[in-house]
């Protein structure tokens, strides 16, 4: 059950606060029923010729009316239904977002079936726990790449009944086997069920009710093996309505769907595409993401911190290759946004006239270019989450006039803050309506919501050991400031020692680091047993590059280019302005230059791109042992795992540079 | 190999001189349709002369023959040849720099353009627009296959190398060939771009059913990519069978080798 009117009483204070008209939203919430399937019957039979959802395909944007996605998931899930799904059955999805990815997601829940998202980078390892864990019975696979991680292991997948593939390239040699299946096909198996049994589709969306599961939603497994998080229909119906409330959005808005389907974020954007009738646009390909977005203009965006980082360094890269009027442009521009930047975050005291005509001046000139050529100058609001977002990132993009809304929720309960009206760098927002924080003494911070899982499937304990007393352990530590708003420091586990008991968060450290434009990742290494802190810094081989051609510094490979002197001295400039910032105990006494990046194919990263650091504590202990001995360089030998799957061994130098400590 | 076992292309008995130096000696090899056909020999060996005997850029000394569906292609004018239906790829890059890779692929559509000067002066109410459009069409189908939708609209001047090479057989694809002549389509790539450009061979053989005369110098992709090899040296063909033949055959090794005793005394 949704009970709607509940949820409208208890969005009413955060309505009240927005200056936006709230119509729309509230009509849209009344009128809301309680699957997704029977939200998307209601929008066919509503609004039939309405622009749904619109992909790039051969260098042409192609849209698809409610009516169109209505007959591909019908002629899709009585397919399914002939094939032999049931309800409950499971039903794994991989692939890059794309149309098919959201109609197979709701045709297998129009049958009541739970659609289990799998990251595009799974190995088949991955894919063999993931499909016998969930007792999935049919998969959807983009294309090639993705079908052949099926095939690999398809003797040890034996509940898997067929493999449906959306993108022929490259299936040529496939199509004998009659394990696979073309999407067309599938729609074909459909259309003929249909005309045998009218009305079979019709009676199962009925038949679904706001507590059927939906999804599965594996957590990335930081820890351990993954966990998958039963997720309701009512948890993304409900969950999507409580963060609109602060955000309002309108029909027709414009979304770019960019992060994956598999991460529960975007599964509440579906939601949100559904209730909302906002209209989601699937970029060409990921590598295409920055033209479409210009293209698209949305008025709202979903990054991770990472991307937006991204963002930011490539401006940074442009400007630094620019011509000298536009350097200046920008040099003389960027000042003013950070001006007034500054103003808008301490309140909404009116600018002073000389200030206003500055802005003017700089918008103009320089700041909605930036805008423009970001494909941001629409936009209403982007939302990061996932992790924390550099606060000098935040405060750039608000200087080129983009609110960032920092935003917290985990899989099992979400969404759980976000930004309103107010974004306060630094915090993650208040809590939106509906959810309540507590903060344990140890400062671990608790959490209580109707918005939530239905436990971990087929793991009873790990649900147990998530709850406590019907509030949420979330394992984060953070506390909440004087506004209300959601602050969090790191992972409680996170959170660390050195010897002399000065407490550090080396996410932070980290974070920080990773603002430069020559870091593309790093790790802080400390504890209890060290005296200092010492970090692995990956440079970005791109933008390095470029400065080492700029003064230049001749290289080879990745490896000759981080091991240059020159290049040290460049990271240690960086490493000395974030050092500034952090107290005397928790400053970065040495660091090295790692001589290749971090992979998830090696198992160094998660599927999200977080660090696994008791791996690579293990798997570089040689080299932070000399660090913390004094060495100033060892000669290290790695195992390298290529992505054919062979292996290999690189042998090479690592200095390690002491930064200076003196003021 | 039976499915396969018709002859395409027969040459036989091709020569070619320069001055004194004999580039080719009596060299006769059959390609047969659907198949991919490997040319390997040392630096010098006259594979590259041979594909300009096919596309018509060399005249083989009298006597020699090409013999492809039927037509003799020795004295016939390039752009007839190409019209027959091979396209190439050539060693090096042979981009126009100065256009986008979506005009790239364009130029290899040209032969198929109907419409003349007229038409494209009415533009919007003759059958040019229509054409270009069914032309539009098939090159952004082969801009999908060949992953280059990033750099659509980028100058092929400003392109990496092996980027650069993908255009250059994006265009040859946009011909429609029936027989592909592919010199050194992965020279100066790394393993990664060597690997994607096996795997759009493949793909392109196994969907389109495209011959393809390929001259390559390394050895795993001829190996994994052929499914026949010719080999020359100094202008003579010294063997020709499978890969794993091929492999395994004393003269070709010493050839390669270099030892004493070869055929290339």
């Amino acid at each position: 059950m949704i009970e709607r009117e509940k949820l409208l009483e208890e969005c009413q204070p955060v309505l009240r606060e927005n200056d936006l008209s709230s119509d729309y939203f509230q009509g849209r919430v009344r009128g809301v029923r309680d699957t997704l399937p029977k939200i998307l019957a209601d929008n066919f039979r509503e609004n039939p010729a309405g622009l749904s959802m619109r992909k790039k395909d051969l260098g042409i944007w192609s849209g698809y009316t409610w009516a169109q996605v209505y007959e591909k998931v019908k002629s899709m899930a009585l397919g399914l239904k002939s094939l032999g799904l049931e309800r409950g059955d499971k039903v794994c999805v991989i692939g890059d977002n794309d149309p098919q990815w959201y109609w197979a997601e709701l045709a297998v829940q129009s049958m009541g079936g739970v659609v289990v998202g799998l990251y595009i980078d799974a190995m088949p390892g991955d894919v063999e726990y993931l499909l016998t864990h969930s007792d999935s019975s049919f998969v959807f696979a983009k294309d090639q790449e993705q079908a052949d991680k099926f095939l690999e292991v398809r003797e040890k997948v034996p509940r898997v009944k067929r493999v449906v593939y959306w993108d022929r390239k490259g299936m040529a040699g496939y199509r004998k086997d009659p394990w696979l299946l073309e999407l067309d096909d599938l729609i074909h198996l459909g259309q003929s069920y249909e005309f045998r049994h009218p009305k079979v589709f019709e009676e199962e969306v009925e038949a679904g009710g706001a507590n059927d599961p939906a999804v599965l939603c594996y957590t990335s497994g930081t820890t351990s093996l993954p966990k998958g998080a039963m997720i309701s229909h009512a948890y993304l119906i409900k969950g999507t309505i409580r963060w609109a409330a602060v955000n309002l959005p309108q029909a027709g808005d414009e979304y770019l769907s960019f992060v994956p389907p598999a991460w529960i974020a975007e599964q509440l954007l579906i939601a949100s595409w559904l209730v909302f009738r906002t209209r989601v646009n699937f970029p060409e390909e990921p590598e295409t993401v920055m033209e479409n977005i210009r293209e698209i203009g949305p008025q709202m965006v979903l990054l991770a911190p990472m991307q937006w980082q991204g963002l930011l360094s490539m401006v940074q890269m442009k400007i630094f290759d620019t011509g000298p009027v536009r350097k200046l442009l920008y040099r003389a521009c960027l000042p003013v946004g950070y001006k007034i930047a500054e103003y808008r975050l301490k309140g909404r005291r009116s600018l002073p006239l000389l200030w206003r005509i500055l802005y003017g001046l700089a918008n103009g000139l320089c700041l909605y270019h930036i805008r423009d050529s970001l494909g941001l100058s629409k936009i209403r609001f982007g939302i990061t989450g996932g992790s924390a977002l550099g606060p000098d990132v935040f405060r750039w993009f608000l200087a080129i006039g983009v609110g960032i809304k920092d935003s917290y929720g985990l899989t099992e309960i979400n969404p759980v803050t976000v930004h309103g009206r107010k974004i306060k760098p630094g915090t993650s927002g208040p809590p939106v309506p509906g959810v309540q924080v507590k903060v344990s003494e140890e400062g671990e911070i608790f959490l209580r919501s109707d918005v939530l899982f239905q436990g971990y499937y087929k793991n009873p304990e790990a649900t147990g050991s998530m709850m406590v007393d019907g509030w949420v352990k979330t394992g984060d530590c953070g506390t909440l400031d004087e506004d209300g708003h959601l602050i969090i420091y790191d992972r409680m586990k996170d959170m660390l020692r050195l010897k002399g008991g000065g407490r550090y968060s080396p996410t932070y450290i980290e974070n920080r680091l990773k603002f430069s434009p020559y870091i593309k990742d790093a790790m802080i290494i400390g504890g209890e047993e060290r005296e200092f802190l010492f970090g692995i810094v990956i440079i970005d081989f791109d933008n390095v590059g470029k400065w080492a051609e700029k003064t230049r510094l001749s290289y080879t490979t990745f490896v000759d280019l981080s091991q240059k002197e020159e290049v040290y001295n460049l990271v240690e400039k960086d490493v000395l302005r974030v050092n500034a910032t952090l107290p005397d105990h928790a400053k970065v006494r040495r660091f090295t230059l790692l001589h290749k990046e971090f992979d998830p194919d090696e198992g160094e990263l998660t599927k999200t791109r977080k660090l696994r650091r008791g791996f690579l504590e293990k798997r570089y202990e040689e080299l932070i042992q000399a660090s913390f001995s004094g060495r100033e360089k060892i000669v290290t030998e790695a195992e390298v795992k290529y992505r054919d799957g062979r292996q290999g061994k690189v042998k090479t130098d690592l200095k390690i540079r002491t930064v200076e400590t003196g003021r | 190999m039976e499915e396969k076992s018709k002859a395409v292309l027969t040459a036989s008995n091709i020569s070619l001189r320069f001055g004194g130096v004999k580039a080719l000696a009596e060299v006769g090899f059959q390609v047969c349709q659907g198949e991919i056909l490997a040319l390997i020999g040392p630096n010098g060996a006259g594979k590259t002369c041979l594909l300009n005997c096919i596309n018509g850029f060399y005249l083989p000394d009298p006597g020699g023959s090409i013999l492809y569906q039927g037509a003799q292609l020795c004295g016939m004018k390039t752009y007839d040849i190409a019209r027959l239906g091979i396209a190439r790829v050539f060693q090096g890059i042979q981009t126009y720099a100065g256009m986008t890779t979506l005009d790239n692929l364009m130029t290899g559509r040209t032969m198929g353009m109907k419409y003349g000067i007229l038409d494209s002066l009415f533009y919007f109410w003759s059958r040019a627009r229509k054409e270009e459009m069914a032309h539009r069409r098939r090159v952004e189908e082969i801009i999908d296959f060949l992953e280059i939708e990033p750099i659509r609209k980028k100058y092929v001047g400003e392109l990496a190398y092996g980027l650069r090479k993908r255009v250059d057989f994006g265009r040859a694809l946009a011909m429609d060939p029936d027989l592909l002549l592919l010199d050194e389509p992965m020279a100066g790539m790394n393993l990664e771009e060597k690997e994607d450009m096996a795997r759009f061979i493949l793909d392109v053989s196994e969907e389109k059913r495209t011959t393809m005369l390929l001259v390559e110098h390394d050895m795993g992709v001829v190996m994994d990519l052929a499914d026949r090899i010719v080999v020359l040296d100094f202008g003579r063909k010294i063997a020709e069978g499978t890969p794993a033949e091929i492999s395994r055959n004393p003269v070709v090794i010493s050839a390669y080798l270099g030892e004493e005793g070869g055929p290339g005394k």
